[in-house]
């Protein structure tokens, strides 16, 4: 081996490891989600395996046909193909999803009619004979932790959950819930809690099953034959289209078409198709986990590179005498990629390992916890030679510079007096052109992505721009740094008090490298997480504001023919209510062209106090001479004629049916009592879905008049942004980590190279105390400089992102930033600076005064 | 690592040679010229030591010859070859297969062992180090039971020693010495200054040695002196009161 590698391998050593910890954890990631993903296609190819498990040929409607449509795929037509030649068996078979209880806990259930033919063998008890009897899937027993003889529960559909206004005549024949008793386990796995029942089993459901396919079973040998299977598939194809009278068309995995509803598919053919399905859905998957994954790869390839810069400056000396006696530059080079090849290997079998670890735990987890079985992972090809062959290239590309740099090193830096460097070069011109140039276009491009809704050259512009911020940081941060500590010092130059941040502004202007390089890492980290923050939080303020505009009250509650105490009392006992205010209401006819209807009118006051708590936009009531007119109330035109005058009508898609709203200039004249009057309600932004569906429902047996969409729409988009921030800011973590890791390398990088200057501190009378303090506070103003540039760049990524994912006329964007949670990204920077500070710190205050003294 | 033989250090082409060598730092009144049309020639297989007062441009004057660094103006040669110009591939090839160093400090690699660091020359050549000679160099600098040390584990003169190993085992031509003892107590100087000495004599070698110090000197086969980069004294076989004289001359 190169002998130069070899000692400086022997000299890099501890520096090394945190880089190396870099790459392990970007390799990681890689590998894990590659493996992941490996997992998820081979259920999904095992579910679709499942779903026609012992069928030859199964007739089902094509992808976008109507279920309520006709032919569809059920008994009658299995009839027919009951007597075709070669036909052992042809069972129609009826599918439904209902809410209910596995023993005992909230499940979303798909039940269907046991296929008579399924070859999946029975785990345990037996197959279900009696209508009051169901098999369960050996997952779903599982993981609701329930077996033969346990209860299952299936409730009717719920309208109130649903949000649709309860309408009274489907009140009435509420079927009530369906009980069955679990026979038997079988083999199987399936995202959902999946039930099967008997013919008569199904009758009993009391929610709607539709057909959902025709399974047909060959006669003897033919079973299981894939010639028999596509020679029987034409015939049945042929007796289908005679049945319905419609065309057959070839249509590749999806099978045979027949007409627009129908089609007969192979077995094989039925999970071809859903792989191609999938390929699509897990080519998206596998694409955001890449995106991620490069984002980790990129923050690992900025600590190997600042790693190596740091290990280049310490070793000048070196490197000028090893030029001295006579080491080409080729040499000094490719030692230099030897030791980033070793360390790419390392921490890329590291990472490999650790990612294959860390995907086995998350298999295990989505069973656990999201109740989703997934294939054992199991290591693949791809993810053990991609992985990591990506880590070394990254590792070996971000040595690329520093090896360069190393062999710029000319002899005579050998001979210099030690520690006089002549001042650091400025900031060379390419570097300088570069930085502008990535900068300015990137961020340009990123605000005309975030005006014109267009996301490449947001998103682009976004890393082109941050890109040019990194490479431009020399030149600012530094400065910031040092007007920080300056600031921080206060006047007087000889104050005590003053002494420490002084020094750190002296640090930063004499090391502008390394306080770039530190920075930086901290700042990468900040910037991924406070744009993901401040976007969702953008996102959430502009679709709540959308959602204000177009719904500007939460919650009516009509009193005609209720009981306003029982109306209250249901409210009040809700906790939901933040706000309402009783209009009264007055009940007239209303004339539109020919037709006459009943309403009921309000006139709330625009100005008042009370309305505007309760209404979340009270510019949506109407001027003197417009009504605001619910939807189907009247049938046509554009004016309405009301008591005697003649109002424009704006139409309110948020007002109950039947309710006209004036001002109450226009209202004069009219007889207004509490009775026939509206109660509106505000409710919490933070309202769940199921709390709100049971207050409409409750509410739904006293009144007849309800509307609740507004706040059912914020409370089913609210968790799912929430989710969402959470899982992202989740696959962060690999690049936060690695950031992370990042400040705490530079940092005990910078013991090596200060072990003299805290050395010289300490001769000249500085406590141990205050050395540590030192890197400590620099560390800290650090971050504090990395936390202001990273929020201002989340700032703009977070707007324009969100900007540009949504459609101008649909949604607005607002920028939203939600200090709270700035706040916790702020302390968490700062925590993580003094934390990452702690080891250097402590190294350096025990620098002996002596330490200074002595050569290397 | 050198194969040359004797043969080829004729008397008659100097070992090394610089010719109306002109540098200087700075401009106008900062300027500093350490080397002023200096014209020096240094015979093959023999000791010549550089003196001068501080500031004189001796070190300037080793780092141009030594192809370390380059002059304004003028020229260098190693042996016939000329250094001055030449592109950074084969200068480096130069100084590795024909030019031994030793400097004041700073001389080794702090992450080798003595013995890398003895060897490194050799194997950044690509050749296999003499273990004979290897042996016998260690072996009369006292070093054979240190060789698996790192240089902090050594104490000054044992570093220094060696990278005189390092310097002899290579077998270069020319060895530059800029104020080897410098560092050293008398008995380590004395040493090291008869090590040089050896190289000269037992395996014909030239050396070029800067030294402050007349009695390392009057050691050296010849001594030039040199005053504000051009040369102020030329002494054959000198001996410690008329290099002491001279220098007194030198410096007033
Ligand atoms: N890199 C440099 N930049 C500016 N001036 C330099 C540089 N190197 C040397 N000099 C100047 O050149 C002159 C000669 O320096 P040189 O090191 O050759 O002296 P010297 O004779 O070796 O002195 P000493 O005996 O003190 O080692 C000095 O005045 C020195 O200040
Ligand atoms: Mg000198």
């Amino acid at each position: 081996m190169n002998p130069i590698a070899t000692a400086n391998l022997r000299s890099g050593g501890r520096r090394l490891f945190a880089a190396g910890a870099a790459v392990a954890v970007a390799v990681a990631f890689v590998v894990a989600a590659l493996l992941m993903v490996d997992s998820f296609s081979r259920t999904m190819r095992v579910q679709a395996q499942a779903e026609t498990a012992g069928a030859d040929l199964v007739v089902s409607l094509q992808d976008g046909a109507d279920p309520a449509g006709d032919p569809v795929p059920d008994e009658a037509l299995a009839q027919r193909l009951q007597d075709q030649p070669g036909v052992a068996s042809a069972q129609a078979l009826r599918n439904a999803y209902a809410e209910g209880e596995l023993g005992g806990q909230p499940a979303m259930l798909r039940l269907s009619e046991h296929p008579g033919h399924s070859t999946s063998p029975l785990v345990s008890g037996a197959l279900p004979h009696a209508a009051g009897e169901a098999v369960l899937t050996e997952d779903t027993a599982r993981v609701y932790g329930i077996g033969p003889g346990d209860e299952i529960v299936v409730e009717a559909a719920d309208p109130a959950v649903t949000g649709q206004p309860v309408a009274p005549e489907t009140q009435q024949d509420d079927p009530g819930p369906a009980r069955y008793i679990v026979s038997g386990i079988v083999e199987g796995s399936s995202p959902y809690a999946r039930a099967y029942l008997t013919p008569a089993g199904m009758d009993r459901l009391p929610v709607e099953a539709w057909p959902e396919s025709i399974r047909i079973v060959l006669d003897g040998e033919a079973h299981g034959d894939p010639a028999a299977q596509t020679a029987v598939q034409q015939d049945v194809a042929a007796v289908l289209a005679a049945a319905t009278g419609q065309e057959i068309a070839a249509m590749g995995v999806q099978g045979t078409g027949i007409g627009e509803q129908l089609r007969v598919q192979t077995g094989e053919q039925i999970v071809e198709a859903r792989m191609q399905d999938l390929t699509g859905q897990a080519n998206v998957l596998a694409g955001v986990l890449a995106a991620f994954g490069a984002v980790a790869l990129f923050v690992a390839a900025l600590v190997i590179a600042n790693t190596f810069q740091v290990l280049v400056a310490s070793r000048t000396r070196t490197l000028a005498l090893l030029r001295a006696i006579g080491a080409a530059r080729r040499q000094l080079r490719s030692a230099m990629l030897l030791e980033g090849l070793v360390l790419g290997a390392l921490g890329s079998i590291a990472g490999a390992l650790l990612g294959y670890l860390a995907a086995l735990g998350l298999g295990l987890a989505a069973g656990r916890f999201w109740q989703f079985e997934l294939e054992p992972v199991a290591p693949t090809f791809a993810a053990f030679v991609a992985g990591p062959a990506v880590g070394v290239l990254m590792t070996v590309a971000a040595c690329l510079l520093p090896a360069h740099r190393a062999t710029t090193v000319t002899p005579m830096a050998a001979l210099r007096p030690a520690d006089v460097e002549p001042a650091r070069r400025r900031v060379s011109w390419l570097r300088l052109s570069a930085g502008v140039l990535l900068t300015a276009g990137g961020f340009a491009a990123t605000v005309l992505g975030g005006m014109r809704h267009e996301m490449l050259p947001a998103a682009g512009g976004a890393i082109a721009g941050f890109l040019g911020v990194l490479v431009l940081g020399r030149l600012f941060i530094p400065p910031m740094v040092r007007a920080l500590g300056l600031l921080l010092a206060g006047p007087g130059r000889f104050s005590r008090r003053g002494a420490l941040p002084r020094l750190v502004a002296q640090n930063a202007r004499q090391v502008p490298g390394r306080t770039t390089a530190t920075t930086s890492a901290l700042l990468i980290g900040v910037t991924l997480v406070s744009t993901m923050t401040i976007g969702a939080a953008s996102a959430q303020a502009s679709l709540e504001r959308e959602l204000a505009q177009r719904l500007p009250l939460d919650m009516a509650v009509g009193f005609a023919g209720a009981d306003a105490g029982d109306v209250s009392r249901v409210l009040d006992g809700s906790g939901l209510v933040t706000a309402e205010v009783l209009l009264p209401g007055a009940a007239e006819e209303a004339r539109s062209g020919e037709t006459q209807v009943p309403v009921t009118v309000l006139a709330p006051e625009p100005g008042a106090a009370e309305t505007a708590q309760v209404m979340r936009r009270t510019t949506a009531l109407p001027d003197p001479g417009t009504a605001l007119v619910a939807p189907a109330t009247l049938q046509e035109g554009d004016e309405v004629e009301l008591a005697g005058r003649v109002l424009d009508v704006e139409p309110a898609g948020w007002l109950p049916a039947g309710t006209i709203v004036l001002n109450p200039a226009d209202a004069a004249g009219l007889s207004f009592s509490e009775d026939a009057g509206q109660l509106w309600v505000r409710v919490p932004d933070d309202a769940g879905s199921g709390e709100l569906g049971r207050l409409t429902a409750q509410l739904g047996e006293h009144t007849e008049v309800v509307v609740a969409e507004a706040t059912l729409l914020r409370a089913s988009y609210a968790p799912l942004i929430d989710t969402v921030l959470l899982v992202v800011l989740a696959l962060l973590g690999a690049a936060v980590v690695v950031a992370v890791i990042g400040i705490g390398n530079t940092l005990s990088l910078s013991v090596f190279e200060r072990r003299r200057e805290a050395a010289l501190l300490r001769a000249v009378g500085m406590s141990r105390g205050g050395v540590g303090g030192l890197i400590t506070l620099e560390a800290v103003l650090m971050a504090v400089v990395a936390l202001v540039l990273g929020l201002a760049a989340g700032a703009l990524f977070g707007w324009a992102g969100i900007s540009s994912v949504f459609q101008a006329e649909a949604v607005p964007v607002v920028l939203a930033v939600p200090w709270d949670r700035v706040a916790m990204i702020g302390v968490a920077a700062l925590g993580a600076a003094a934390l990452a500070s702690l080891l250097p710190a402590r190294a350096l205050s025990r620098t002996s005064p002596a330490a200074g003294l002595s050569v290397d | 690592m050198t194969t040359t033989t004797t043969g080829s250090r004729a008397l008659t082409a100097p070992a090394v040679r610089a010719v109306a060598l002109e540098k200087s730092y700075g401009d106008g009144d900062a300027a500093v010229r350490p080397l002023r049309g200096l014209s020096i020639d240094f015979d093959a297989g023999r000791f010549t030591a550089v003196m001068g007062p501080s500031g004189s441009g001796k070190s300037t004057l080793m780092h141009v010859l030594a192809g370390l660094d380059a002059p304004d103006a003028g020229q260098a040669f190693i042996g016939r070859r000329e250094i001055t110009g030449l592109p950074e591939k084969q200068l480096t090839r130069i100084r590795r297969d024909h030019i031994g160093f030793i400097f004041q400090a700073y001389n080794l690699v702090p992450s080798m062992t003595a013995e890398e660091n003895i060897l490194l020359p050799g194997r950044l050549g690509g050749a296999r180090a003499d273990r004979g000679l290897f042996r016998e160099i260690t072996g009369r600098l006292g070093l054979s039971a240190r060789l698996g040390h790192r240089p902090f584990e050594l104490s000054g003169g044992q570093q220094q020693r060696v990278a005189v190993a390092r310097a002899l085992v290579s077998r270069p031509d020319v060895i530059f010495a800029d104020e080897p003892t410098g560092n050293l107590d008398q008995a380590t100087g004395a040493e090291v200054l008869g090590l040089l000495r050896a190289a000269v004599d037992e395996y014909d070698q030239t050396v070029i040695m800067v030294t402050h110090d007349v009695q390392a000197a009057s050691l050296a086969d010849r001594a030039v002196l040199l005053a504000d980069g051009a040369l102020a004294g030329d002494l054959q076989a000198p001996d410690a009161g008329r290099l002491a004289a001279a220098m007194l001359e030198v410096t007033r």
